[in-house]
């Protein structure tokens, strides 16, 4: 199934140009994106799938991903859902500032919810 | 030697990779935030990932694809869980690479088929659980009709576009590697 929309797409589509030149669609608090897919899943996911968000949150979680990417989970108050931001649209030496504890703005593309809230692409921005 | 508890293990970036090789080129999906999660007591799993978190890569120029026009919100993720077959075999208080079975169901879009997959178990001296597992999958099993009918409803009308006219490979290779620690 994914190779044949990924072979639909071949045909016809362009790459996206990159998330540092792109508009946030959304700017919200991490709390407030994890208690909106909380509240409503399904609806959520037609508000905020492929759009580009800005979200702003208390860094939980750091790990590095199979690829070496480095992977920030936001989560406000403890929140049971947090925000998992797959930071590959970044260079290394701005990431490398941050530790858990610390207050960041991220701005990513959302791919849905799983666990967590996913965002994919993302690039820190302060 | 102690006996090992019962532990719930999990991952959120698992790495799924799919390839399906054609006449004229290779066709790769990679996904890097697949979630997993293992009971070691029960030998219960379930890998779960979202369609949209694929990246696709075609050919050797390695272009990357934008995905914006797939609709996805009736089905988002992709589901595999089941249990390991031959959860006996696996000692989790001793560290080495076991054989498993992972007995289960995949649930791609509406579609729901039994699987059994091989893979393999390590256990670290860390006390994370490294799991990997390769197979593939016949596109024989996918019905191309409800393909084409799923892809006229969810992509734009623009396309006229037949399943077979991609040059599909007939199998389709899946690769998934997680590494889970302890909850």
């Amino acid at each position: 199934m994914l190779i044949l929309i990924g072979g639909y797409l071949y045909v016809r589509h362009m790459p996206d140009k990159s998330i540092t030149k792109q508009a946030a669609d959304f700017t919200l608090s991490a709390s407030n994106l994890a208690n909106e897919y909380e509240t409503n899943p399904t609806g959520s996911d037609r508000k905020f799938i492929d759009r580009v968000i800005l979200v702003k949150g208390v860094i939980s979680e750091i790990t590095t991903d199979q690829n070496n990417s480095t992977v920030f989970i936001l989560r406000d108050n403890n929140s049971a859902t947090g925000i998992l931001c797959t930071l590959n649209g970044q260079n290394d030496k701005k990431i490398k500032r941050y530790k858990k504890g610390d207050s960041i703005t991220i701005k990513g593309t959302c791919s849905g919810m799983l666990l967590d809230v996913v965002l994919n692409k993302c690039i820190i921005i302060e | 030697m102690l006996f090992s508890q019962a532990q719930n293990y999990l991952t959120r970036t698992a790495h799924i990779n799919v390839k399906s090789a054609n006449k004229v080129q290779n066709i790769v999906a990679d996904n890097y935030q697949a979630a997993c999660q293992l009971n070691t007591q029960t030998g219960q799993f379930k890998l779960i990932a979202l369609i949209k978190s694929f990246e696709y890569q075609i050919g050797a120029m390695k272009r990357i694809m934008n995905t914006r026009e797939i609709d996805v919100t009736e089905f988002p993720k992709i589901t595999f869980e089941g249990k390991i077959a031959n959860l006996k075999q696996v000692n989790f208080s001793k560290p080495g690479t076991y054989p498993v079975k992972l007995k289960g169901v995949l649930y791609i879009w509406d579609e729901n088929s039994a699987s059994d997959v091989d893979g393999t178990l390590t256990v670290l001296n860390n006390g994370t659980i490294s799991v990997k597992s390769n197979f593939t999958v016949a596109v024989e099993k996918i019905d191309a009709e409800k393909i084409d009918r799923i892809m006229r409803q969810k992509l734009p009308v623009s396309l006229n576009l037949q399943p077979n006219t991609l040059g599909i490979s007939k199998n389709i290779q899946i690769k998934t590697e997680a590494t889970l620690k302890k909850q």
